[in-house]
Order: structure tokens, then C-alpha cells, then sequence
């Protein structure tokens, strides 16, 4: 056989495998979809489980749980990327926190719920609450937050340091002025990216966020009141935790209609915080090399 | 010309410096003095250790882990490396272009006017006349002019280094180091980054790191010859050049080696 037949042959295998893995993709959203599309509508979304068959308790939840884990997560993981690949970038602390964080990563969220649920849950006494949800998620999410914002920070060329503080700029300048903006679109795909991984985690928030989902009056204000939407020490249900609690414990007569549409608002949000990765990282490029 | 310059007082004087690296020692013992408003080349082959003494001046070197210089480094009389000395101020006095362009991924303007808008200055005013002085002392006022809200990195390699330079002025230095910055560009770009500098040691202390012997023949007015991290010879750059004390820096004016 000829070099040229060979390389042709390799190419075709390539496209064939591509080609398998996103129909794969394909087959899988697709299957989801059709199963649980006809459950979703706008009132499905827009009423509680009390009532019916909603779920915008946990679509909410949800949400919440997620900007809170943001919240807390962005700082920790931008501190910890800005020392690990400028500051110490060769010391050996940062190796050792490197190895740390990678382990971390692939640590089994069910453990990292168990262990939030001894910490906060029961030793900080702060009971089944978004709070403790969130904190676990924080510790879910930090290894790969950190991971993706130490690799956007390490795309921005080392040669801008030197540049900066050759003209007499402090080396926090030149980090806040010139490097942190030229990093942001990589680092705005890994907080979206990491984010939908957040929204979907259920087994982190069985044992903290907990499994139940009070009545929220949406009208209410005061984060201190029990029944306030935006109370932090209430008890949250999620959708990846409705779903895993509808598929195991749910006795009801919809219980399966409930999980299929809930899948397919799950999937959608998913697939929409991909998008919106690209989508805001490739508008950040362009205002960035105007 | 030179001769007569050589008598100036030194604005930057270097007394028996050492540069090393965790275990290994890249500069040996350096002494060297530059004189105000003249250019001095410092040459050698690669790995003389060239660079490294030229970082050592402003302590950018500073930034790099386990870097230990020796020996005295006087700017104005004051020892640099002294406790009290903030290298961030002493920088904006002892500014540096290196051998690749490093243009922010900014506009011209923004890109000159960094430097000042960080030391807190803020009249719009002000910062336009800065930025407009220092492209024109670079030499490049008259190619961007009408563009200065372009980024700087769509230039030429050439432009873009002219633009660095521009943007080292706007800091207001008194001394500027060169690190090879001519290296990466093409003859023609290369004559116009010299014509500039040679106008502009009127204004400023230059000190230029480079391993084209032609331009140090060209642009300066004292040569230092550098060899596996020591001083082989310094001088006055005709006399350098046509009556070498050394053999080592014939043989190398001579291309035997490097």
C-alpha cells in the first residue's frame, strides 16, 4: 500500500470516529428530549409541585444555589490561579498545590456531600440550607474553576510582565491592567463551563442543600423570613436532586412524567451555558483586539 | 567621534558584579560605567551573560526566583539594591525594550499612555501631549498619527518596537536599556530603530545589548566585550574596534568565533 492510500485511509478512520461520538451526542439528547418534551410547558415551569406537577421551586433553587457557589467560588479560584501561575510559578508550594488541586478534582461529589454534611450541616449546625449547599459546591467546584483560570491566565504571554514592569508599572498592575483582561475570555468559558457542571450536581447537595422544597413566596424580601426566596439557611431542592428523589422515592402517579420533563429543562439549561461559554468568550475577544 | 565623551561623569556605574542563578554563576566580577547621554554597546557571543548584567540595572531580574547578584550597581550615586529602593520607582527611571516587541493588546495610544495613567495621572490633556512627545521622539509619529486608535499589535514587528520605545519614554527615564532590539528585524527597520536612538542620546543615557558587531560600530560611543560572563575589554568604540588590547576580542572582531 502506498503512503499516500495510508494517509487517506487515517483521515477517513479519524472523521468516522468524530463522527460516531457526536452521533452518540445525538442519539442521547435526542432520545431525552422526545421523551420528556410534551411535559414541558409554561406552566410546568411557572408553578410548584404543591400544585401539580411544577417544578419552579427547584428551577429556582437551582439558580440560586449556583450564583451563591459562584459567588464564593470566582474570588477564591482567581486568587489561587493568579498565585499558582504568576507569583509561584516555580516554587514548590505551587507544585505541591497543583497535585493537591488535581486530586481534588477527581474526587467523588458524593463524598464531598457526605463530608459537607458532617461539617456544616452537622457540626456548624447550619442545617440542610442553600448555605451549606453552596458551600459544598464551592468545594466541588474550586479544583476545576482553579484548573480553567490558571490555564486562561497561563495562554496570556509571560513577555507582558516583563513589559509591564519594564516601564516602571507595578507587577499587580500589569496583572490587574494587562493580563487578567487579556485572560477573561478563557476565564468566562471556564466559570460558564464549570457552571453547568454546578447546576447538574445532585449528589453533592443530597446530604446539604437537602431533598425538600418549602413553599417560597417570591414576594418576600427579607432573607431572614423561613419562607423568603432568598433566605440562605432554608432547605433547597434542585432539579438533578428532584430527579434522583422522583426516580427513587417518589410514590405519585406522575412521578416519571415529572423526571422526563425535568431531564429536558435540566439538558436545555446545560446545553444553553455551552453556548453562552463561546458566545461571551468570542465577545470578550473582539472588544479586547477591537 | 567618542573620545572626547569618555570624560563625562558616569550617571550609572557597576563595581565588581556577579550574577548567579541557584548554583550557577553567569556573570563574574563585572565592573563597567556609563557615561550620561552617550551610547554604550555591550557585546559578546550568546551566553556571554550579557543580558543577564543588563537586567541587573534595573532589577527586572528581580522577578525570576533564586537569582543572587553581588558586587554594587550606583545609579545617581545610590546604591540600587539597597533595602530602601522601590525597583518599581527605580524602573520608571531605567526603562527597557527587549529583543521582542512587546506591545500590550491595546491601541498605539493606550499603549504609550500606560505607563503614566498607572503612575496616576489622569488629565486627558497632559497624557495626550506625553503620548504625542514620545512617538515623535521614537521617531513614529508620522506613520501612526492618524491611527493612534489601532492596535499596536497590527504593526509592523519594526513599528511595534518603535511603539515599545515610545511607550519606555512616556515613563520618563533618564537611562533606557536595549536588549538585542534590533535582533528580530529586518535591516531597513533596523536602521531607523538606530538613527532613533543615536538622536536620542542627546536626552538620555543608552545602554544596548547587541551581537551585531556593524551596529555597535555604527551607534556607539564606548564598547564593553563580554566573554563567558566576564569583562574582556572596554572602551571608546574606534579605538575598540581598530586597535583591540586582546586577542580574545580580535579573534572575535575577526569572526573566529561567537
Amino acid at each position: 500500500m502506498n503512503r499516500y492510500l495510508i494517509d487517506r485511509i487515517c483521515r477517513w478512520l479519524i472523521y468516522a470516529v468524530v463522527a460516531a461520538v457526536v452521533a452518540l451526542i445525538l442519539i442521547f439528547v435526542g432520545f431525552l428530549i422526545t421523551k420528556g418534551w410534551s411535559t414541558v410547558s409554561w406552566q410546568f415551569l411557572t408553578t410548584t409541585s404543591d400544585d401539580g406537577i411544577g417544578i419552579r421551586d427547584q428551577l429556582f433553587n437551582s439558580l440560586y444555589l449556583l450564583i451563591l457557589t459562584l459567588i464564593l467560588s470566582c474570588p477564591i479560584a482567581l486568587g489561587s490561579a493568579i498565585a499558582l501561575t504568576i507569583y509561584g510559578e516555580k516554587s514548590r508550594f505551587a507544585a505541591v498545590a497543583k497535585m493537591a488541586i488535581q486530586a481534588l478534582s477527581s474526587l467523588p461529589s458524593i463524598i464531598i456531600g457526605l463530608f459537607g454534611f458532617l461539617l456544616l450541616v452537622l457540626k456548624f449546625k447550619i442545617g440542610f440550607s442553600v448555605l451549606s449547599g453552596a458551600i459544598a459546591l464551592t468545594f466541588f467546584n474550586l479544583p476545576i474553576l482553579t484548573q480553567s483560570m490558571s490555564l486562561a491566565i497561563a495562554t496570556v504571554p509571560s513577555s507582558r510582565l516583563n513589559a509591564g514592569i519594564s516601564l516602571g508599572v507595578s507587577q499587580w498592575h500589569t496583572i490587574t491592567k494587562v493580563v487578567l483582561p487579556e485572560a477573561i475570555p478563557g476565564m468566562i468559558s471556564g466559570v460558564v463551563l464549570s457552571a453547568g457542571r454546578v447546576f447538574g450536581e445532585a449528589a453533592a447537595l443530597i446530604y446539604t442543600a437537602g431533598q425538600s422544597a418549602p413553599k417560597l413566596n417570591y414576594a418576600n424580601w427579607n432573607i431572614f423570613d423561613g419562607n423568603s426566596f432568598l433566605n440562605p439557611l432554608r432547605p433547597a431542592e434542585t432539579l438533578a436532586v428532584h430527579i434522583w428523589k422522583l426516580n427513587t422515592e417518589s410514590i405519585g402517579p406522575n412521578a416519571e412524567l415529572i423526571s422526563r420533563g425535568t431531564i429536558v429543562v435540566l439538558i436545555i439549561t446545560i446545553v444553553a451555558f455551552n453556548f453562552l461559554a463561546r458566545q461571551l468568550a468570542n465577545h470578550w475577544q473582539h472588544k479586547i483586539y477591537r | 567621534m567618542g573620545d572626547s565623551m569618555t570624560e563625562k561623569i558616569p550617571l550609572l556605574t557597576a563595581t565588581n558584579v556577579s550574577v548567579s542563578y541557584g548554583q550557577r554563576q553567569t556573570v563574574h566580577d563585572l565592573s563597567l560605567n556609563f557615561p550620561e547621554n552617550q551610547i554604550t554597546a555591550i557585546m559578546g557571543p550568546s551566553g556571554c551573560g550579557k543580558s543577564t548584567f543588563l537586567r541587573c540595572l534595573n532589577r527586572s531580574n528581580d522577578l525570576l526566583p533564586d537569582v543572587h547578584v553581588g558586587g554594587e550597581i550606583r545609579f545617581r550615586g545610590d546604591d540600587i539594591y539597597q533595602k530602601k529602593v522601590n525597583p518599581v520607582v527605580l524602573r520608571t527611571k531605567i526603562g527597557m525594550v527587549y529583543q521582542q516587541p512587546t506591545p500590550f493588546p491595546f491601541s498605539i495610544y493606550d499603549n504609550v499612555a500606560f505607563s503614566q495613567r498607572m503612575l496616576g495621572l489622569h488629565d486627558r490633556k497632559m497624557i495626550r501631549e506625553i503620548v504625542e512627545t514620545s512617538l515623535q521622539q521614537a521617531a513614529i509619529w508620522d506613520e501612526v498619527k492618524d491611527r493612534l486608535d489601532t492596535p499596536a499589535q497590527a504593526l509592523s514587528g519594526g513599528q511595534q518596537q518603535r511603539i515599545c520605545l515610545a511607550s519606555v519614554l512616556a515613563a520618563k527615564p533618564e537611562v533606557i536599556l536595549l536588549d538585542e532590539p534590533t535582533s528580530a528585524l529586518d535591516p531597513i527597520a533596523s536602521a531607523k530603530i538606530e538613527a532613533t536612538l543615536i538622536e536620542l542620546k542627546k536626552l538620555y543615557t543608552i545602554i544596548i545589548v547587541t551581537h551585531n558587531l556593524q551596529q555597535a560600530s555604527r551607534i556607539s560611543d564606548q564598547v564593553a566585550f563580554l566573554l563567558n560572563g566576564q569583562l574582556v575589554e572596554t572602551g571608546p568604540t574606534a579605538a575598540f574596534f581598530m586597535n583591540p588590547r586582546e586577542q580574545a576580542t580580535s579573534d572575535y572582531l575577526n569572526g573566529k568565533f561567537g
